[in-house]
């Protein structure tokens, strides 16, 4: 496990030692001594070689910018869970558009951005608390933009929420997306130090990824797909990852899901017409397979294909 | 290598044939098809881009009595008309389009096949 604190403002050695008991000459982040700088990912004490691949990871562009701001807004623990759940969300959405079956993947487009507009009414909230928000705005208006998008969000999409929160760690208080207090709570005492505990490059790539994409959805389906998983080839490849490796498992996975998705619902709907089943619930229920099918596929296709690669690899060397 | 990445490997394989057969059949059967103002319109749906690629090779790749029993159902302008196909096709065209969608067929389900092996019976693991 490491620990990575981002900061939104410069410390130096005394200040930090005062906000958080620790000496400053433990923090590692390269080519910084003396100070802290914002939006840079340190980890505390010494840098072991796992931690490393994390902290490149985390380091591309506005990354560590965007997370600050979105764990100023759900909360440190919950942005490592949320995190995750999107981007298993961006995966289903293009094995959904593999099975042609657009009305699923139109729906968990706009569960995601049901959960954008709330976050990011949290932050307007936030920035207005801390007397930073656009000219007009007072904290009660903020509060109701909160509040409404929160009733949106509750109101149409139960199933996806209850998937999502169960995969966040478990508090007492219950978590941002279920509990709009909570919600304005962290957003309102949200500290300028961040901590996050990411376990593996795996999370901090999915972190990075989220962070990324977190702004631009809703385009089109395939297309963020595409960006989505082009994306984790090229953290990756930051992270000095195999990512040639990471490009094979992207795009057999994808091919496999569009794959099995088409011929099932080809050979289904062929099948449909002679069966008495061609009614409505028939119908329901080919989308339903076929989104099993395509889903299960790239799921699957994406656990075991590394291997394929490892030993196509092996044997390349061989010769 | 473990014997479910064995598997997968043919199949992978395969489909990147079926893929190469995709764009072929495409290229030289249905680009024609598309431009010949008998055939243009009975194409069946076209949900995505290149999908009548795929309504095509069923019309000419299942049993002749199949397809066109599901062209006359109420849905079947979803389908492309296999008579109109026949007629504007060569033998060279429908030997390709019945190489594409059988190793099309074939290699999906054998990966189904495999991906509800793998959930079942557990390969995961080892």
């Amino acid at each position: 496990m490491a620990e990575i604190l981002i900061s939104s403002r410069t410390w130096n050695k005394p200040q930090f030692k005062q906000m958080c008991g620790e000496s400053l000459d433990e923090m590692q982040c390269s080519g910084s001594d003396g100070v802290m700088l914002p939006y840079k990912p340190y980890t505390v004490g010494q840098i072991t070689y796992n931690e490393e691949l994390i902290l490149r990871a985390l380091r591309n562009n506005n990354c560590p910018r965007n997370i600050h701001a979105l764990s100023s807004a759900l909360g440190e623990n919950n942005i490592v869970g949320v995190s995750d759940t999107m981007i298993k969300l961006h995966d289903t959405t293009s094995a959904l558009a593999g099975s042609t079956s657009t009305v699923h993947a139109v729906r968990s487009d706009k569960f995601v951005r049901a959960v954008q507009r709330y976050q990011d009414t949290l932050l307007t909230y936030r920035n207005v608390t801390q007397g930073k928000g656009a000219a007009g705005a007072t904290k009660a208006s903020a509060g109701i933009a909160v509040s409404a998008a929160f009733e949106q969000m509750q109101k149409h999409f139960q199933r996806e929420l209850s998937m999502t929160a169960g995969l966040q760690r478990a508090s007492r208080k219950g978590t941002p997306l279920r509990n709009r207090t909570r919600a304005l709570n962290i957003a309102r005492s949200s500290r300028s130090i961040k901590k996050l505990e990411l376990v593996s490059t795996l999370q901090a790539g999915k972190l990075a990824r989220f962070s990324k994409y977190g702004k631009a959805l809703g385009t089109g389906v395939v297309a963020i797909d595409f960006a989505s998983r082009i994306g984790n080839v090229q953290t990756t490849y930051k992270a000095d990852g195999n990512w040639e490796r990471e490009l094979f498992v992207e795009s057999g996975s994808f091919v496999a899901s569009v794959w099995a998705g088409g011929a099932a619902a080809y050979a289904g709907s062929a099948a449909l017409t002679f069966l008495t089943v061609a009614t409505p619930v028939g119908w329901v229920g080919l989308i339903v397979v076929v989104a099993a099918a395509s889903m299960g596929a790239n799921y699957f296709v994406k656990e075991e294909s590394g291997g394929v690669y490892d030993s196509i690899m092996e044997w390349v060397n061989t010769l | 290598m473990t014997l479910v990445q064995t598997i997968l490997s043919v199949i992978l394989a395969v489909i990147f044939i079926s893929a190469i057969l995709f764009v072929i059949f495409g290229q030289v059967t249905v680009r024609k098809l598309r431009k010949n103002p008998e055939t243009k319109q009975v194409l069946g749906i076209e949900f995505a881009s290149g999908m009548d690629i795929l309504n095509a090779a069923q019309a000419l790749s299942l049993p002749k009595a199949i397809v066109q029993k599901i062209r006359a159902n109420p849905a079947g302008a979803l389908h492309a008309d296999p008579d109109l196909l026949y007629m504007h096709t060569t033998a060279f065209d429908r030997l390709l389009a019945r190489l594409f969608y059988w190793s099309w067929m074939s290699s999906a389900f054998a990966l189904i096949a495999l991906t509800l092996a793998y959930f079942l019976l557990d390969l995961g693991g080892n």
